[in-house]
């Protein structure tokens, strides 16, 4: 039986309106949770914009790249529920190295940030998304989806799938999960992705698995006596969405231009966030290295380097 | 929508894979503008609270997490509590400004804020393009305009 594709997400679309109204509610009665209406106001308008900014030609260009792909690829993958099922898999996968490297390496972080630059953690907070960053993510993680004979329609699908799956998770009203929790990322393993406790950088870039962070020694899971404190390592001053569209593209132009070898520009462009030739900022890996060096600890696990410039967690 | 300009649309997918509300992208944004309107203004009934000032003990505590080797020394409080700016151990100083409901901090070598003094209040300018000017009025703003900056240029 071949499978069809409906647009889950404009389906979507209403329920989030509805378990946004429902969060709020809940977490003024429960006091788990909080909202600023300044905050959301300006996530909500990143997500407005992210769907409006690839309509600018991005979507068009990915569109080619994909059916060029398909065309030119000796591999066909059927368009069966199975196929359907490897490829949100295969997609998944994607998306955990995709999520790492946009955490540590500025060119992606530059587009990522702007999902982390909220100190809220609610349902909003996963429609902040970039304006800037689609076309290259998808273009360069998406496309050997295509080469590997997955039908770019069925790609689209999967990706919805993965968008709708962390929308849920952006919120502090649900605690722990169970066992549910040992394959599936929950709102308890991702608010520790966007934590900024020195324990917690770098952890848990999972899209719908959490068996990728298990995997690969990414996985931090949350702990009852830290709280997560979320937002970036050096929050922004403003609710501006255009600053926080903008501002580490901003602050990459302004390293680069000051910068006083290929070496340096490299560095400032390709580098971990808060890179810097004299060691002067603050990468993720140093936050947690001075974090140990003052608690008389070992650095913290999970390992991958991240931080400071726009200082720092969905696609 | 691309898939099928491209003529490479599922062939059994339905009509549905257009990628809209409505078919109309102006009215799908009105749509979405107005239920981006309805959340916001929810949220601002809901959890209307007015910003407390930042304190002296707010700042410490924020700084302590924010930067734990930041040792603050002496403290520099704006009267309508919009920041307050803190001298370290080293000369350094480290500045904590509302946000909203949240604070945010800001740490500075010795030597390197640019700050300047006008009509006795101190005024912050930008540091990265995260940040934004911030003027802070208490006594003594002015004698830390003029340690910070000697030479006190705009």
């Amino acid at each position: 039986m071949e499978f069809e594709y409906p647009d889950i997400v404009s389906y979507a679309v209403p329920a989030f309106l509805v378990l946004v109204i429902i969060e709020i509610i809940a977490a003024r009665l429960t006091g788990r949770g909080r909202y600023e209406a300044r905050d959301s106001a300006a996530s909500l308008i990143m997500g407005f914009g992210s769907q409006i900014a690839p309509l600018l030609g991005g979507l068009f260009v990915i569109g080619a790249v994909f059916v060029a792909a398909y065309e030119l690829t000796p591999f066909k993958i059927p368009n069966t529920w199975w196929a359907v099922l490897l490829c949100l898999v295969a997609d998944d996968l994607r998306y955990y190295w995709f999520h790492r490297i946009s955490h540590e390496r500025r060119w992606f972080w530059a587009s990522h940030v702007i999902h982390h630059s909220s100190q809220h953690y609610n349902l909003t907070t996963a429609l902040r998304q970039t304006w800037t960053g689609n076309i290259l993510a998808s273009l360069l993680f998406k496309t050997p989806l295509v080469f590997m004979g997955f039908h770019p329609a069925m790609v689209a699908f999967v990706g919805a799938i993965s968008l709708l799956y962390q929308f849920w998770i952006h919120t502090e009203l649900i605690d722990r999960m169970g066992p549910f929790e040992w394959i599936f990322n929950t709102p308890s393993h991702h608010r520790v992705h966007h934590a900024t406790n020195p324990r917690y950088l770098d952890a848990n870039y999972a899209g719908i698995l959490i068996i990728w962070d298990r995997m690969f020694g990414t996985f931090t899971p949350e702990d009852r006596a830290e709280k997560p404190r979320y937002g970036i390592i050096k929050n922004l001053g403003t609710f501006n969405p255009l600053v926080i569209s903008f501002h580490e593209w901003i602050g990459i132009a302004k390293d680069v231009s000051q910068a006083k070898s290929l070496k340096e520009v490299a560095g400032y462009t390709f580098g971990p966030p808060g890179w810097s030739p004299d060691g002067s900022r603050l990468t993720s890996k140093m936050i947690k290295e001075r974090w140990a060096r003052i608690h008389g600890e070992a650095a913290p696990v999970s390992s991958s380097p991240q931080a400071e410039p726009a200082a720092q967690p969905a696609e | 929508m691309w898939l099928r300009l491209q003529g490479l649309s599922n062939p059994t997918a339905s009509e549905t894979d257009n990628k809209s509300m409505t078919g109309n992208l102006l009215i799908d944004s009105l749509i979405s503008l107005a239920a981006i309107a309805l959340m916001v203004g929810l949220a601002w009934v809901v959890f209307r609270a007015p910003p407390g000032p930042v304190t002296q003990d707010a700042a410490a505590e924020r700084l302590a997490f924010d930067e734990p080797d930041f040792r603050p020394q002496h403290w520099l409080i704006d009267r309508e509590g919009r920041a307050v700016m803190a001298e370290g151990a080293g000369g350094d100083i480290a500045l904590v400004s509302r946000l909203g409901l949240d604070l945010v901090t800001r740490r500075f070598p010795a030597g390197a804020m640019r700050v300047f003094e006008e009509d006795g209040a101190l005024v912050v300018r930008p540091s990265d393009p995260g940040s934004r000017r911030l003027v802070i009025e208490a006594d003594g703003a002015a004698e830390w305009a003029r340690k910070i900056n000697p030479a006190g240029a705009k």
